[in-house]
């Protein structure tokens, strides 16, 4: 299950403080992307405001995955800190929403496949942007996932050829998806939806 | 900037083309812009298999790919044993081995060179299932500015989706689509009913709805009745 986290700050929400320690774990030990090294072991920048929607992948109570949303109507990752990475002009609008800091728990992962984590959390934010008219999502990401997302049936449009960040190649690009996309994905699981958790009450507060 | 209008323009023609040939022909007509003459895409077999059946589009020289295959030079190759472990594009003349002590290893990186494959790069992709593929693209020369290196990768990854997509539907053997009557009997053997009960509902013979069931089992490709209903609801031809 994923639950969706919105209009809180970093250090209000407990799930949310767990999130950000996963990231941590996953962009900087990890992947070792150092400008982000904290001292408290949390992931957190200036993306993350009330206005942010978290999605955190929680299995037998651990935090297994997470990802986060941002309006491209106001300041966001690729436009404000990355943008070399566009040769075109990146999509604003309140139909178009960044997509990042997307990562699965290692120990959630399966060696090469597509493991249940990571899919369920690419419908559950299908599920959560369809209904409020969300039609595309800018992101960045390694150009192997150009593959898989045209497989699952997006529309993946480059924004800018690859380049090298740290060592990786590193691609920005806009998602669309089509009315049967996010059934697609459900079959190709072999589950059922809803993925999202809504009931805010889950969402257990700090203070 | 250019090398991206360049990819994405080139990208957009992939997409529209209806033909394995159509992709293959546009990506040779873009490479050569690179001065880059050959290329090849297929899955990267487990060790021990061969290629042959892997190959989506093959643009390598003649001669080289017979050689290749015949010699199975797949299992020493020391590009291939450098994809098996990257994301990254390999540059030919980085992927490590020791001349002295590789000898396979060194026979394909030299006898290549023979048929003007002196240089090139190798791009992994990996699908959805884990399944690896690759695409290189080789030449006497390679001489590509880093934006033009990654353009190319971007045109070898649509290209290899587009012509991967094309296979697919070729190989797929079209199924032929129920009747309405072999659906509706389908529909009645769902719900649990005989031939026997389907034949005195539909007020038909025994013989006649066996012959029908017989129909939808082979269209549908199938051993038996209750295979035969499965498929049927998956491809939703029945409730």
């Amino acid at each position: 299950m994923i639950e969706l986290i919105e209009g809180v700050r970093p250090g209000e929400s407990r799930v949310l403080d767990e999130a950000m320690r996963l990231r941590h774990k996953v962009f900087v030990e990890e992947k070792g992307w150092n400008s982000l090294r904290r001292d408290d072991g949390r992931d957190v920048d200036q993306f993350d405001t009330p206005a942010t929607v978290h999605h955190v992948a929680i299995v037998n109570g651990e935090v297994a995955g997470y990802q986060r949303f941002n309006a491209t109507t106001g300041p966001h990752l690729l436009v404000d800190v990355h943008n070399e990475l566009c040769d075109a002009p990146s999509p604003r609008g309140s139909h178009v929403w960044e997509w990042s800091r997307y990562c699965v728990a290692r120990k959630f992962k399966r060696e090469g496949a597509f493991c249940d984590v990571a899919s369920t959390m690419l419908i559950g934010a299908l599920e959560w942007g369809e209904p409020l008219g969300i039609l595309n999502f800018v992101l960045e990401f390694h150009p192997v996932w150009i593959t898989r997302f045209l497989e699952l049936g997006f529309d993946v449009k480059p924004l800018g050829l690859p380049k090298d960040y740290d060592g990786e190649p590193t691609i920005a690009v806009c998602l669309g998806y089509g009315e049967n996309t996010y059934q697609r994905m459900l079959e190709l699981r072999g589950i059922h939806g809803p993925v999202l958790n809504v009931n805010r009450a889950a969402i257990q507060k700090v203070a | 900037m250019e090398q991206f209008t360049f990819a994405y323009s080139v990208i957009e023609r992939i997409e529209r083309a209806t033909t394995i040939s159509a992709v293959l022909n546009e990506v040779a007509l873009a490479v050569r812009q690179y001065g880059l003459e050959h290329f090849i895409v297929a899955g990267v077999p487990a060790p021990g298999k061969h290629l042959e059946p892997y190959v989506i589009m093959n643009h390598w020289p003649r001669g080289w790919y017979e050689r290749y295959n015949g010699r199975d030079y797949l299992h020493v190759d020391p590009v291939i044993r450098r994809l098996r472990t990257t994301t990254a594009p390999v540059i030919w003349t980085d992927a490590p081995y020791d001349p002295s002590s590789d000898k396979n290893g060194h026979a394909v990186m030299s006898e290549a060179r023979e048929f003007s494959l002196k240089k090139g790069v190798s791009i992994p992709i990996y699908t959805l299932s884990g399944d690896q593929a690759a695409f290189s693209f080789g030449g006497v020369y390679f001489e590509l500015s880093d934006a033009e290196q990654k353009a190319l990768y971007l045109i070898a990854i649509y290209a290899h989706n587009k012509a991967r997509g094309l296979q697919a539907l070729k190989v797929a053997p079209k199924r032929p689509k129920l009747s309405a009557r072999e659906a509706e009997i389908l529909q009645w053997i769902a719900a649990g009913l005989s031939s026997a009960d389907i034949a005195d509902r539909l007020h038909i013979g025994y013989t006649t709805v066996e012959t029908y069931v017989r129909r939808a089992c082979q269209k549908l490709d199938t051993a038996c009745r209750t295979q035969a209903v499965a498929e049927a609801i998956r491809t939703r031809q029945i409730l």
